[in-house]
């Protein structure tokens, strides 16, 4: 018989300590993922199905939930909270808005908050079975673009039938944004999931910051909105903090990858003049000001999930060793 | 290290820190911080051994004795503070019941999810798959959702996939204890196979009977460290004696047949017997002949089986045991029949003894009865100087550095 090669060695004393040291298999995760599929899909389907076990609906509820959500909106700011003068597909502008930035906000901040919990929900298997946990925040993940997907459709759907939305080429850029968007709550979910062993705490304050969150991002107003504000307090000059948030080009995108452009909610009460400056609006004149385009805000978003994926995977990975003792 | 060597573990320690509340462990960062706020568990320091390929090796020690703690190294789940380990080959281990399963998962599910948490494909998976339903004997039940298994289906289901596997290093964690008679043997069968292939088997029981059966070494671990690894035998009886020492609580010494046992082979009575007569009789001298007489039913479906009896002083400390299976007797009984241990010149020494006989199944591993016999053995004074327990053939030697050199010899 042949010997079988060395599989499994382990020395505390040529361990490597430190976050930095866990950033070089990084280059690897992608290659763990893709060798692992059946397990990442058996973890999805675990998950999806855990959610609406014992339900008469079952799965029917990841479609339910967004129609009714879109209703309820479209009920809200077309009518009871309509813009004042606007009636009809004027008004239902700001429901398409609001839904497409919710979808997108909401997939985010649902996944990444179950990745909180993911490594203690699934302790009993850390504890006791070796395989690379560092794939166990995938499966929310990807429920949750299921649900955004769904909402997608019904926004697409509705979008399109009242020529709020419009087909073309930018279509084609929703798996790139559906790439990043991946990218992102992974990064985030790893750094969560690693706290969260860590400071049970974690969670709580998590979902309270994410309220925050949600306001801070473009989700329920226009950018020229918020920038007419700054400008009504004399703070124009910091209106790229807007940008800063990690969220904001990633909302945008999802938005304008839609078909929902930027440019169609406008609450403009300031003009920019060919000098650059901002004057209050009067009647009669027009928008000069064009905003930034959907790979703008796609870049934007691409450098801010690179940089969560790179802090998330390498903090996870540098304690990952210690979770079956922690949890 | 010898390179031949399946596990090699050296010097690994780990120590878990117990932290009384979560602020514990917040001050202890803080550079400021003069003392500990944790009280530390040393769940092992500095063990050190080797596994030769093709060896069973039964892990034994008390609660906390850091059995667990090593096992989980081993399986690579969690890791020592210092020191390391190698292993050769794939590793597989069955650390917990159900460990690894989905309950909401159907048993075919969970067979595949299980491959997978393994590295195996869903192809190669399906391959194994009849054989895994074969083992596991859940046919009517594979596509079942696990959660209305019972303990024991599921301690077959994981049994059947880890095994499926062909790891050529298996650990397995006191998890057979649940399956049924019949899959016990089963899966002792499996091990014997298993262990003639030259795979390695790491196994942790409570069970010494067990570890005896099955392991060719045994490694003890005290509160932590290593205190003895040899072969599988005299460490269980090392073990043993400790234990014994300890706590001399009572047993199944008493068990009686009953309708339980009605279907299984048992035993119906054990008497002692004169040799030289045949009559019964409790009372010996040392170098009378003495019979222990059997009698025994084969259950409803005769098998072949083993019959041992082992010879304790009241503190249950072995003197002598023997059984068919190591005599390489066959015993194959029909339906019902008499087997006698024939002792024909008694070399205990005067005391009370107890004569425990057991009806096993042809490994000698699984108990299905044991009963003590009628009387216990009573051994009367032979010489009014002897000392001890046993009357040892021996012989004494004397040499002298004087100018004649005398020497002596006596027999006894």
């Amino acid at each position: 018989m042949t010997t079988p090669e060395l599989l499994h060695t382990y020395d505390a004393a040529t361990n490597p300590k430190g976050m930095l040291r866990h950033l070089t298999p990084l280059i690897g995760y992608p290659g763990v993922v893709a060798s692992n599929t059946t397990l990442i899909a058996n973890f999805f389907r675990r998950d999806l199905l855990g959610r609406f076990r014992g339900s008469f609906l079952g799965l029917f509820w990841v479609l339910v939930q967004p129609i009714f959500l879109f209703a309820i909106y479209f009920m809200v700011f077309g009518f009871l909270f309509a813009p004042k003068g606007q009636t009809g597909a004027a008004s239902v502008e700001f429901a398409i808005y609001l839904f497409g930035g919710i979808i997108a906000f909401s997939s985010f901040s649902e996944s990444t908050t179950r990745s909180c919990n993911t490594v203690l929900e699934n302790g009993n298997l850390v504890k006791k079975v070796r395989f690379p946990c560092e794939l166990l925040p995938i499966s929310n993940i990807l429920v949750a673009l299921i649900v955004y997907a769904v909402g997608a459709v019904v926004l697409l759907c509705v979008g399109l039938s009242l020529g709020q939305i419009t087909v073309g080429a930018h279509m084609l850029a929703l798996p790139l944004v559906a790439l990043v968007h991946f990218t992102m709550c992974l990064g985030v979910g790893l750094l969560l999931a690693t706290l969260q062993v860590l400071v049970r705490d974690t969670v709580h304050l998590y979902t309270i910051a994410q309220q925050a969150w949600f306001f801070l991002s473009p989700v329920f107003w226009p950018y020229s909105m918020i920038q007419g504000k700054l400008l009504d307090y004399g703070l124009g000059q910091w209106s790229w903090l807007i940008e800063f948030n990690p969220l904001y080009g990633l909302v945008q995108s999802h938005r304008q990858a839609l078909g929902f452009g930027h440019d169609h909610i406008q609450m403009h009460r300031y003009v920019m003049t060919p000098a650059g400056e901002h004057v209050p609006m009067v009647d009669g004149h027009h928008v000069v000001e064009s905003l930034p385009g959907l790979w703008y805000h796609l870049g934007l978003a691409s450098a801010w999930s690179l940089l969560f994926l790179l802090i998330g995977y390498s903090f996870f990975m540098s304690r990952k060793n210690k979770f079956s003792d922690l949890v | 290290m010898s390179d031949q060597a399946a596990i090699s573990v050296h010097d690994v320690s780990k120590t878990y820190r117990i932290y009384g509340n979560p602020f514990g462990r917040i001050k202890e960062l803080m550079p400021w911080n003069k003392h500990p706020h944790h009280q530390a568990v040393h769940a092992l320091t500095g063990v050190n051994f080797e596994v030769e390929s093709g060896q069973c090796v039964g892990l034994i020690g008390g609660n906390g004795a850091g059995k667990s703690t090593l096992l989980k190294i081993l399986t690579g789940t969690t890791f020592p503070d210092t020191g390391g380990y190698s292993i050769r080959g794939n590793v597989a281990s069955l650390l917990e019941l159900g460990a690894g399963f989905t309950m909401d998962f159907t048993g075919r599910e969970n067979i595949y999810m299980n491959g997978a948490m393994m590295g195996i494909s869903h192809r190669e998976m399906r391959s194994r798959f009849d054989e895994i339903l074969e083992f596991s004997e859940l046919h009517e039940f594979i596509d079942a959702p696990l959660r209305t298994y019972s303990s024991g289906m599921i301690c077959r289901l994981g049994f059947s996939v880890a095994v499926a596997t062909d790891p050529d290093v298996l650990i397995i964690d006191e998890i057979l204890s649940v399956g049924d008679m019949n899959f016990q043997r089963k899966c002792v069968e499996r091990i014997y196979d298993y262990k003639k292939n030259g795979k390695t088997l790491f196994f942790c029981s409570h069970s010494l009977y067990d570890v005896r059966q099955i392991c060719d070494d045994a490694i003890w671990l005290d509160r932590g460290t290593l205190r003895m690894q040899g072969d599988a035998v005299s460490v269980t009886n090392e073990y043993s004696t400790l234990q014994n020492q300890l706590s001399d609580d009572d047993g199944d010494l008493n068990a009686d047949p009953d309708d339980f046992y009605r279907d299984q082979p048992h035993l119906v009575s054990a008497t002692l017997i004169d040799l030289a007569t045949g009559e019964p009789r409790a009372r010996f001298q040392p170098g009378e002949g003495l019979g222990v007489r059997i009698h025994l039913r084969n259950g409803d479906t005769p098998k072949e089986i083993t019959v041992g009896v082992a010879v304790m002083r009241r503190d249950k400390l072995i003197l002598f045991s023997a059984s068919t299976e190591m005599d390489k007797v066959p015993v194959n009984i029909d339906n019902e029949g008499f087997v006698t241990l024939l002792l024909p010149d008694l070399r205990i020494l005067a005391g009370e003894y107890v004569l425990m006989c057991g009806v096993m199944d042809r490994h000698g591993f699984h108990r299905f009865h044991q009963l003590p016999t009628s009387e216990n053995l009573i051994i009367e004074v032979a010489k009014e100087k002897d000392l001890g327990v046993l009357l040892h053939d021996h012989q004494w030697k004397v040499e002298s550095r004087t100018a004649t050199p005398g020497e002596a010899e006596r027999k006894v």
